[in-house]
């Protein structure tokens, strides 16, 4: 059996778990525990070791996909969950308070990975913010040298997220067909 | 540079005075942007009534005194004379029209290559000249693989849309096409254009000169643009003013390059469109990857994608009418244009995953 990760990443509340949900082709299987500390005010539960879920490709090959968790005390998983990654998501949550700082510290965290690999980052929230919009977010990554596919994602639409994921492997295989 | 969009100066000869009157009025009203009559001695080009009695010899005439300017004969038999636009009768407002505006744009082409010519005279060399090199495809473009975004809704749009750029002010654009009307307001303030036409309306639109369109708009006050924007923000009408931009200009381009677009040159990408939020298209996704990755030119990214130049070209038009795409002229870019595919190592792999995409049921690629 031939095994792949995609490893989906971002702060809490950004839309991993249900992106994931999305596009597994089995039911996720989440470490939801009681959010404690600043968590609690933006969900019930969050995901304290990581999510998981698997898509099958022909033959006996898979996907795996992983969340991270969001909180930055769980870091030291980040790490762990991206041995033998071939693509990064990246999920920012556009009505955060600060989401371009969101973007930077998840794209330093894995800037070895994002280096060997690629990254491709959906924009959740879009609705519920005014600002920032597309074009900014493709400003602030001109600065850091970076031009990934950054698109507009709902995390519960299955269409965005295959959107995302594909663009992510035109990134890593221009001369896919 | 020469205004493309500046109506072409004709004449008539041999016309009686009711069928001068039915083409004046077809020249004030639909084609007042491509046309205006004029003398005899202020024309830019003529159009001669070959059937009047006297018809043979007023072209020779006209042919004799201004051997440079082009001629649109009328005729109910073709009376095969060369190097002129000939017009079966009876003639259709549109063919008229037609075969105007096609003059006008080789008068204004004409023009154009002699003032580039005498700037090229005057400017200096530049410090790191682009050197173009040669492009069999390029060499077999023809005047109807490029389209003006000006004779077309689009470049109107894009004139208002860049008219009110950062102004939190409402647009409401009419257009009239055969008798129907339609009604577009755009809002910068709220990113959105409210409309309601169908696809298909859309594109017929998009598509007919703008000649044969009847335009007006109305510029409404802050405090009326604020309340319309509310209402549409409120109701969540219209779609964004990218993806409104995006489909014009794929209607309009129909597998078409904007005019003046050179092929032999690479064209970049500034950053990925918006592709969740864009109507699918064919190959969009593979073009965008080649040309993200790197400068090329366009007839490179068809054939190293194996697809048609026309997805190619539609796609760069789209991009490049929401300013996302241009030809480069850095001469880096400008140093490999040729070259074979180099797929990664997981290849096999990445494909096998993107039909499993696919299969999930999205074609944005």
């Amino acid at each position: 059996m031939r095994n792949h990760k995609i490893i989906f990443t971002g702060p809490v509340g950004a839309g991993k778990t249900t992106a994931i949900s999305a596009i597994s082709d089995i039911p996720v299987v989440g470490t939801d525990a009681l959010a404690q500390d600043m968590t609690r005010r933006l969900k019930k539960t969050t995901t304290v070791a990581m999510d998981y879920g698997q898509m099958q490709l022909e033959g006996d090959e898979r996907i795996h996909l992983y969340g991270t968790p969001g909180q930055e005390r769980f870091d030291f998983m980040w790490d762990i969950l991206t041995q033998g990654g071939i693509g990064l998501i990246l999920l920012v949550d556009n009505s955060r308070n600060q989401p371009f700082q969101d973007m930077r510290f998840f794209l330093a965290a894995f800037d070895d990975f994002i280096a060997e690999h690629k990254v491709a980052i959906g924009v959740t929230r879009m609705d519920l913010a005014q600002g920032p919009a597309l074009k900014d977010y493709h400003r602030e990554l001109r600065t850091l040298k970076l031009n990934p596919p950054v698109f507009e994602v709902d995390a519960r639409r299955r269409k965005d997220v295959v959107t995302l994921l594909q663009s992510l492997l035109f990134s890593l295989d221009p001369w896919l067909g | 540079m020469a205004n493309t969009n500046t109506p072409l100066n004709v004449v008539l000869l041999g016309f009686d005075e009711r069928s001068q009157e039915t083409m004046r009025q077809i020249f004030h009203g639909p084609g007042k942007r491509c046309c205006v009559l004029v003398d005899e001695k202020n024309a830019e080009a003529g159009i001669i009534n070959m059937d009047s009695v006297d018809g043979s010899t007023l072209l020779e005439d006209f042919r004799q005194h201004y051997p440079d300017r082009p001629i649109i004969i009328m005729a109910v038999k073709d009376p095969c004379v060369h190097n002129v636009v000939f017009l079966n009768k009876p003639v259709s407002q549109l063919e008229l029209l037609s075969a105007v505006l096609t003059l006008a744009k080789e008068c204004r082409a004409s023009s154009e290559v002699v003032i580039k010519k005498v700037v090229g005279v005057e400017s200096s060399v530049p410090a790191s000249p682009v050197q173009k090199k040669p492009s069999s495809v390029a060499d077999t473009l023809k005047e109807e693989d490029f389209y003006d975004p000006q004779q077309f809704l689009q470049g109107e749009l894009q004139a208002i849309l860049e008219s009110i750029r950062n102004k939190e002010i409402v647009i409401k654009l009419s257009v009239t096409s055969s008798g129907a009307s339609y009604q577009i307001f755009l809002m910068p303030g709220l990113n959105r254009v409210v409309h309601q036409l169908s696809t298909v309306q859309l594109a017929q639109l998009s598509s007919t000169p703008i000649f044969l369109l009847e335009l007006t708009s109305k510029r409404y006050n802050p405090k009326d643009s604020l309340s319309l924007e509310l209402g549409a923000h409120e109701k969540n009408l219209g779609e964004p003013i990218e993806t409104f931009l995006w489909r014009v200009a794929r209607y309009t381009s129909y597998g078409r390059l904007p005019t003046g677009t050179d092929v032999s040159l690479p064209a970049y990408l500034s950053y990925w469109p918006n592709f969740t939020r864009l109507p699918t298209a064919n190959n969009a996704m593979r073009i965008a990857a080649l040309l993200i990755e790197k400068a090329r030119p366009l007839p490179l990214v068809a054939k190293v994608l194996g697809i048609s130049l026309k997805d190619v070209f539609s796609f760069y038009s789209a991009a490049h009418a929401i300013g996302l795409a241009d030809i480069s002229q850095r001469s880096v870019d400008q140093l490999m244009h040729t070259e074979t595919p180099s797929p990664p190592r997981q290849h096999g792999l990445f494909g096998r995953l993107l039909n499993r995409l696919k299969d999930m049921g999205n074609t944005a690629s």
